[in-house]
């Protein structure tokens, strides 16, 4: 009795619990047990399960023909680095990739091929640094973004497409995408010379704002953290961490079980707030952006009264913060009229103005600020039932990293020239004002 | 409730005795297997359902020596109230057999269509497999079969990466 009779639909089975590798090895044994390793079924399947191929594409994309073609030639296009964080930054990268493609296809039609070890190599020799693991294999996929003439309009100055997206308020526009390997040397150059890092620097640029130069994440390339540039970068050269630091580990141990880094977390952790709805693409004049004002609870707080609902959330702007004392929240606010409208004087209305707003800002428990004022950012929205939001922007210094808003808007309803009833006030519902453990 | 039984078995009542299977090994042997624990067999389930469950069914595929065990996992797989981690530890002793046997328990449970049996057979192959090389497992499963030189280079050359 021997190995090769147990019949196909068997062997099949067993070759099928056995995974590429020994699938591979066992092809090796003889002429039978190749033909029954050789099976495309088997093939298909795995490059399904690990790669999520669903035809047999290399890793650029081109047709191979067949699947067992296909995972040969992932297996040894990254031979150089442990397979299960290669599967991982796919996972990454494809989550990522596949939002863009369905919702963002703009911003996905930026996003390069993959860099190829040479030009790693090259970035490492001129920068002198040992990029982390992780985030030589994210770079493999895609070389950050290229953006053309036209991407940049007057409507755009700065570009709309970056992936990790950004926030406006008093026409302050942050849009951070990624930075591909050859403008990463540039900047880290250009920077580490302006802000007087030594020439001997484990830090290079990876992400900036295209808007203004203010704003500029740096990778540690020893320790595999992310940092952003905080106000104080220009003077001191402070930066505040994007990734919790417990998270990181073995970033340039090829034979640890597990590695990760900072640009990898971070990424990751974007794609899933993308995913879950966190975050969402925002329209403003026709253009369209990722926002990264919060989208759902707990960090966004909805209230509705008398038929206007108010959402509202923040988001922290490390690059006019400092970690002393200075911590500079956006907040975006979101004001609708519900289809049923109103009531003034017993009566439905379709219409309503705003008049007046008030906040009371905490930092931690304690009351720091009572701000009352006419309008919003100097507008006196006009709502009607069933319509768009309006949305505005604003800003709130708090001298520690924690605190919230809360406070009531002052609506008419119809209009402030032609009201239809006396004034009611509309809830704002409490939100967080917090140094996040992410920081985009 | 249920339709009317085949003449040869017992009637029903309360009490009435588990409705029994008889099988015919391909030497001759005969064996009782409940009906529950013969369901088990996908075969079997077709054969009963067509009524041939009346006169032994003859199994000219399967020997007496493995079908008695056959009948002996199906029959244990049948009883009710047993928990996972016995089961497990129980499955854990009834593969715990020569390499031959195996074989044969998997040829049975192909052909009478027993996936859980299949399974578990087919994961200890496999777990014999596991992490050796071509060389080690040929050694193990004593095959022979010789790649002409040019074959092996090919053959190798086709599957380098599942060595680094």
């Amino acid at each position: 009795m021997e190995l090769e009779s147990v019949g196909d639909l068997a062997l099949n089975l067993i070759l099928t619990k056995l995974g590429p590798e020994n699938v591979g090895r066992v092809a090796c044994v003889n002429r039978k047990l190749r033909l029954s390793a050789d099976e495309e079924a088997l093939w298909s399947r795995f490059c399904s399960e690990e790669l999520h191929l669903s035809a047999p594409l290399d890793p650029r994309g081109d047709p191979l023909p067949s699947f067992k073609a296909a995972y040969k030639k992932w297996r040894e296009d990254f031979r150089m680095y442990p397979w299960p964080l290669v599967k991982r930054v796919k996972r990454c990268w494809d989550r990522l990739q596949g939002w863009l493609l369905t919702n963002f296809p703009d911003a996905a039609a930026t996003l390069r091929e993959g860099a190829s070890e040479a030009d790693i190599q090259e970035l490492e020799s001129v920068l002198r640094v040992k990029l982390p693991l992780p985030t030589r294999i994210l770079y493999r996929f895609h070389d950050g973004q290229d953006f053309d003439e036209s991407d940049f309009t007057e409507n755009t100055p700065g570009g709309s497409l970056g992936i990790i997206g950004g926030y406006s308020f008093y026409g302050y526009v942050v849009n951070v995408n990624l930075l591909p390997l050859s403008k990463v040397i540039m900047e880290t150059n250009h920077v580490v010379q302006h802000l007087g890092f030594s020439s001997r620097s484990n830090y290079i640029v990876v992400a900036a704002s295209s808007t203004s130069g203010e704003k500029l994440f740096f990778l540690n390339c020893r320790d595999g953290q992310l940092h952003v540039g905080t106000r104080n970068l220009p003077f001191d050269g402070e930066m505040m961490p994007c990734v919790p630091k417990s998270l990181i580990s073995s970033v340039h141990d090829r034979n640890a079980d597990l590695q990760q880094d900072a640009m990898l977390l971070w990424l990751e952790e974007h794609g899933r707030r993308l995913q879950s709805g966190m975050i969402k693409l925002r329209e403003d004049g026709g253009v369209r952006s990722i926002c990264l004002f919060p989208e759902e609870p707990p960090l966004c707080s909805t209230a509705i009264t008398n038929g206007v609902r108010i959402r509202s959330s923040a988001v922290f702007v490390p690059e006019h913060s400092d970690l002393q004392n200075e911590y500079l929240f956006a907040y975006s606010i979101r004001m609708s009229l519900i289809p049923e409208g109103c009531m003034a004087n017993e009566m439905p209305c379709n219409f309503c103005q705003l008049y007046r707003r008030h906040w009371i800002i905490r930092a931690n428990d304690a009351v720091v600020a009572h701000v009352n004022g006419d309008g919003a950012i100097g507008k006196f929205p006009l709502l009607h039932s069933g319509g768009k939001e309006f949305v505005y922007e604003s800003c709130t210094h708090l001298k520690s990293p924690r605190g919230s808003i809360e406070g009531a808007f002052t609506f008419v309803p119809g209009r402030m020239a032609d009201p239809k009833g006396s004034f009611f006030s509309v809830q704002v519902a409490q939100f967080p004002l917090q140094l996040p453990d992410y920081v985009f | 409730m249920s339709s009317s039984p085949p003449p040869s078995s017992a009637a029903a009542s309360p009490s009435c005795p588990k409705k029994m299977i008889a099988l015919r090994s391909s030497d001759g042997e005969t064996f009782e297997i409940e009906e529950a624990a013969a369901l088990q067999s996908k075969t079997l389930e077709n054969m009963i359902d067509e009524d041939c469950a009346g006169t032994p069914i003859p199994l000219p595929n399967v020997t007496g020596k493995i079908l008695a065990k056959v009948v002996e996992f199906c029959s244990k797989h049948a009883e009710p109230g047993v928990d996972d981690e016995s089961l497990r530890a129980w499955d854990a002793e009834f593969v715990n057999v020569e390499q031959a046997t195996v074989f044969d328990y998997i040829l049975a449970a192909n052909f009478l269509e027993i996936p859980t049996l299949l399974n578990l057979t087919c994961n200890v192959v496999a777990d014999m497999i596991r992490g050796k090389t071509p060389d080690e497992i040929r050694k193990f499963f004593n095959i022979k079969s010789i790649f002409s030189p040019e074959e092996e280079e090919e053959v190798r050359r086709e599957n380098h990466w599942a060595f680094e």
